[in-house]
């Protein structure tokens, strides 16, 4: 009977707020020393490990330690890289840990004509050989798994196990489901088991007639508020210890919960209301909430102010009354409260560009030019510039200049001319302006 | 008289001109014909041939009983082609001056014709997000020009394919969905009955397009899947009891009880029902004449089992399903992958060949009631126009769009849509072998008709009396159309244009193999 243990997107140095940041990462800790007791024979992390390529180094210094816990006690830990740990351009803190020995990466391969030919790495203990792969940076590319060279991953033999950072179709919550998926037809079959990272929730799926497991453990602890909003409604956040025995040829996954502490969370919901009685809707609640002493709370207020905006409300008020009743953390999510002056856009992508994309274009299709304008001279720069394809153009490209970051030695003033030239060029404004003269 | 001349008006008037072919004018059935005039071009079709003669018909006759009896040897006419010839029978269907326009006039008397050629159509230019049908073809020689309409014009305003079996109708669903596989205008639904679409190892199918990897996504049931096939498993979670309205046939007492499974049980009503939970009980403050009866709990069972392949099994204490489309754990957000794949102006195939005829219309129930709701909140939300046209491909419309379903079980989404899909950018491509089933109000809302071939009289007469053109002189054109050989009839286009189909696996192996791919792997 062998085990091991399998963590997925600690996110570690996540969360601005530094009681947040510190109890993500004594969930680490404490899925570590859960693991030395429980003498599991190695360690398998699937992504997002860190929650950015360069976290601040005395987080980075605290995760090393207590990894080293793991491998003073034989503990081997292999990882595979997530899509927020790493960037393809330069060296991230993983590469270093992974280069100071800290632990295997089982993600080797050899490029045959079109194919990807996996290697697989043999764990000295246990003798399970261990292959995997990489989360992408730019949304996921069920291509990439079709190059697989899928012959050779499932005729090797021995106890195999797959390590990825992706979702899979067939297993997706619904409230998930936007954005790249892989089939399951994609992974090799054959496999003992096969460890995902990547989603924020706890999935434990039988595979192939009950012969192997597919597992996402989901987060220690998240790192977001949605993270911890699910958590509050009875998402459980935790590890897996996977025993196999080698015999039976059977595996059983069991679940270990790392919780550190409670989390509280309501939901307000308003409908056309005032600011005023939003304000007296939350001070309500926040009054008779009890008993908060080192939880976390969260309050979501959701729905339709009337006039005014979000920012008219006084939500660090009750922010600070929470805190009085010696809350940990408090939080007022107003992200889901939408005023009469922003029409909300929704869309869905898979990456930062297309998102951006995706919403200018559902904005500029609701601008149109206001019929009673007579300016020939603004009508036309209005159609040539600011609408329709034209105007998604522009935007699109306005977005790119101004995206442009300061170059090493640029005094900031240079910075700013040089970014105001450039969104003035996009924008035709030096013609304009002679134009309407 | 011009070099290419095939024949001269000579007779006849607006419903038919009669054309006495040159000798070798080869004219066909079906030909199109051109009038050139100074002021632009008369355009013509072939719609019936026949024979003409300057000799008495006693005298044929006669000169007949000789040849065949023995006694006429050598007998022969002197200039035969002047004295014997044919007439072909036509009419004017469209007339060129700069633009296209329906003729009202008459060719001149006498005047002579030709027959199409290529640079004849050159006015039929590729719309801005063309939607491809197949060649221009006249009688049965096919022009090199190719017939594109307004993609999001003509699928949300449905297209009917009505065809006798084994005419072409599957390929010509192929050869559309090939071309307009990587166009984002359009988010196109195939629900396969036949599995037939996707391709195999041993068939080509769409699998093999250059950009089936980005744009078409494959679902089926199949445990063995083809490689990339995504498992085609849908959470019962994500049906409601609207998503059952007209597909499956209850009763009053069947569909009050599955609403208030649904208020109670919420998602989980279907599995609720058929793990036999206590409905009655758990109703707040529930009257008693609402609690559901065990017979109707009992039926309800039965016809989920049957619809969805779903049970409970009570050695391991588990819902089951025997088909694997369906699950109580697997598969929570399979319609709404689907549904973002299509919105992305991408192409789903589902694979429904394992599946009961009731259990393909309800994932395309499900499907199709949710892109609707999309589309409708889109249009409040103003955004409509940033939405592909979505349209849904559905085999043996009459089963949900005939007199007969509709009259028993009501409306369903497929008529739903039929009727006012197209204000919400949702339109069908139905595929039929029977028109004369289909109601006239359904009929007149498909305004993109692609006529194959047909021998049955009187579905030819249903179609043709639906067209968008006046087709009442193409009953013998389209009697006599080959595989492969169409009419579409359509509002968007000019006049009912006569087309041949490509073939498949022809334009499959035409392909340009692409260049070598590069990769890039993240290590
Ligand atoms: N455009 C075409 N050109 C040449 N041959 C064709 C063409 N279209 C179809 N065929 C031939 O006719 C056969 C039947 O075609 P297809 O399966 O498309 O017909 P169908 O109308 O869909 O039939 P069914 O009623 O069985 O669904 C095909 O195997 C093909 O070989
Ligand atoms: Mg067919």
């Amino acid at each position: 009977m062998y085990k091991f243990a399998h963590i997925t997107d600690c996110h570690l140095g996540a969360w601005r707020n530094p009681k947040l940041k510190e109890i993500n990462l004594k969930a680490f800790q404490k899925a570590i020393s859960i693991c030395v007791e429980e003498k599991v024979d190695f360690i398998a992390i699937t992504g997002d490990f860190f929650d950015v390529n360069v976290p601040e180094l005395d987080h980075v210094k605290r995760a090393v330690d207590i990894m080293i816990q793991a491998r003073r006690h034989g503990i081997e830990i292999y990882m595979i890289y997530g899509s927020h740990d790493f960037t393809a351009s330069t060296v991230s803190i993983i590469d270093i840990l992974h280069s100071a020995g800290l632990f295997i990466k089982p993600i080797e391969f050899e490029q045959i004509k079109d194919k990807i030919k996996l290697k697989f790495i043999q764990d000295k203990k246990t003798a399970f050989k261990i292959t995997g792969l990489s989360g992408r940076k730019t949304g996921l590319d069920s291509e990439y798994y079709n190059l697989l060279d899928i012959e050779a991953l499932e005729s090797e033999e021995d106890f195999k196990i797959f390590l990825f950072h992706a979702p899979i179709s067939e297993l997706t919550p619904v409230d998930l489901a936007h954005g790249e998926s892989i089939p399951l037809s994609l992974l090799p079959k054959g496999f003992i088991y096969y460890g995902g990272g990547h989603l924020h929730r706890r999935i434990e799926h039988k595979h192939d007639d009950g012969k192997s497991m597919i597992v996402y453990p989901g987060p220690l602890f998240g790192s977001t508020f949605t993270d911890l909003e699910d958590t509050a409604q009875g998402e459980r956040r935790g590890f897996y210890i996977i025993s196999y025995d080698n015999d039976n040829e059977t595996i059983r996954a069991n679940f270990i919960e790392t919780k550190i502490v409670d989390i509280v969370f309501n939901t307000i919901n308003v409908n056309q209301n005032t600011v005023k009685q939003i304000e007296d809707k939350i001070s309500s609640m926040v009054e008779q909430m009890e008993d908060l002493t080192d939880k976390i709370v969260l309050i979501k207020v959701k729905g339709t102010l009337a006039s005014g905006k979000r920012s008219d409300i006084n939500f660090s008020r009750f922010e600070e009354t929470l805190s009085a009743k010696r809350a940990l953390v408090s939080f007022i999510n107003r992200n889901n409260l939408v005023s009469p002056d922003t029409t909300q856009v929704k869309v869905f992508g898979t990456s930062i560009e297309e998102i951006e994309k995706k919403v200018i274009k559902e904005r500029i299709a609701s601008i149109k030019i206001d019929p009673a304008m007579t300016d020939e001279k603004v009508k036309n720069f209005i159609k040539s510039k600011l609408i329709s394809e034209h105007g998604e153009f522009t935007a699109n490209k306005l977005l790119l200049a101004l995206k442009k970051e300061k170059i090493e030695n640029e005094t900031l003033d240079d910075f700013e001319k040089r970014l105001m030239h450039e969104a003035k060029s996009v924008m035709g404004l030096s013609d304009i302006n002679k134009e309407i003269k | 008289m011009r070099d290419d001349c095939c024949g001269e008006i000579i007779a006849g008037g607006v419903e038919k001109l009669i054309i006495r072919q040159k000798s070798d004018g080869a004219i066909e059935l079906g030909n199109l014909l051109v009038e050139e005039r100074n002021e632009g071009k008369l355009f013509l079709q072939v719609f019936d041939l026949l024979y003409g003669s300057q000799i008495s018909q006693s005298s044929l006759e006669n000169i007949s009983g000789m040849r065949l009896e023995g006694s006429g040897v050598g007998l022969d006419f002197v200039e035969p082609h002047l004295r014997n010839y044919v007439l072909a029978l036509a009419r004017s269907i469209l007339y060129l001056t700069g633009s296209p326009h329906n003729p009202k006039i008459l060719p001149n008397f006498m005047g002579s014709v030709r027959h199409i050629k290529k640079e004849d159509l050159n006015f039929l230019i590729k719309p801005n997000n063309p939607l491809y049908f197949g060649k221009v073809r006249t009688g049965s020689k096919t022009l090199n020009a190719d017939v594109y309409l307004e993609g999001p014009d003509v699928l949300s305003h449905h297209i009917l394919i009505p065809a006798t079996t084994g005419r072409g109708k599957s390929n010509l669903i192929k050869v559309m969905l090939w071309d307009v596989l990587d166009k984002d205008f359009c988010g196109i639904l195939v629900l396969d009955a036949h599995d037939e679409y996707f391709g195999t190892a041993a068939a080509l199918g769409l699998r093999n397009h250059p950009q089936a990897a980005n744009y078409l996504k494959y679902y089926s049931p199949r445990v063995s899947a083809i490689r990339g096939a995504v498992g085609l498993v849908i959470n019962l979670r994500s049906i409601t009891p609207d998503h059952l309205k007209g597909i499956v046939d209850f009763t009053e007492t069947q569909r009050d009880a599955m609403y208030l499974a649904y208020q109670v049980y919420r998602e989980n009503w279907i599995s609720e029902i058929i793990r036999d939970a206590p409905i009655n009980s758990d109703v707040e403050g529930g009257e008693p004449e609402i609690r559901i009866a065990r017979g109707t709990l009992n039926v309800l069972r039965r016809k989920f089992n049957r619809l969805l392949g779903v049970y409970f099994d009570h050695t391991d204490n588990q819902l089951k399903c025997r088909t694997r489309a369906f699950s109580d754990t697997v598969g929570e957000s399979t319609v709404t992958q689907i549904i973002d794949t299509l919105e992305e102006g991408k192409k789903v195939v589902i694979d429904t060949s394992m599946l009961e005829d009731q259990t393909e219309l309800l994932i395309g129930s499900v499907v199709a009631h949710e892109i609707l709701d999309r589309h409708k909140s889109a249009k409040e939300e103003g955004i409509l126009e940033t939405k592909p046209v979505i349209s849904i491909v559905i085999e043996e419309a009459p089963r949900v769009l005939g007199d007969e379903v509709l009259r028993s079980s009501g409306s369903n989404i497929y008529s739903d849509i039929a009727r006012e899909g197209r204000k919400f950018k949702i339109g069908l491509i139905a595929i039929t072998q029977l028109t004369s089933v289909i109601p006239k109000t359904i009929l007149a809302n498909m305004n993109t008709k692609i006529i194959l071939g047909n021998e049955l009289a009187t579905e030819r007469s249903s179609i043709i009396q639906s067209a968008s053109q006046d087709l009442s002189t193409d009953d013998r054109n389209i009697a006599s159309l080959d595989k492969g050989e169409a009419i579409i009839s359509s509002n968007f286009t000019k006049f009912a244009v006569p087309m041949k189909i490509p073939l498949f696996e022809d334009i499959v192996k035409d392909m340009k193999t692409s260049p070598n791919k590069k990769i890039a792997v993240v290590t």
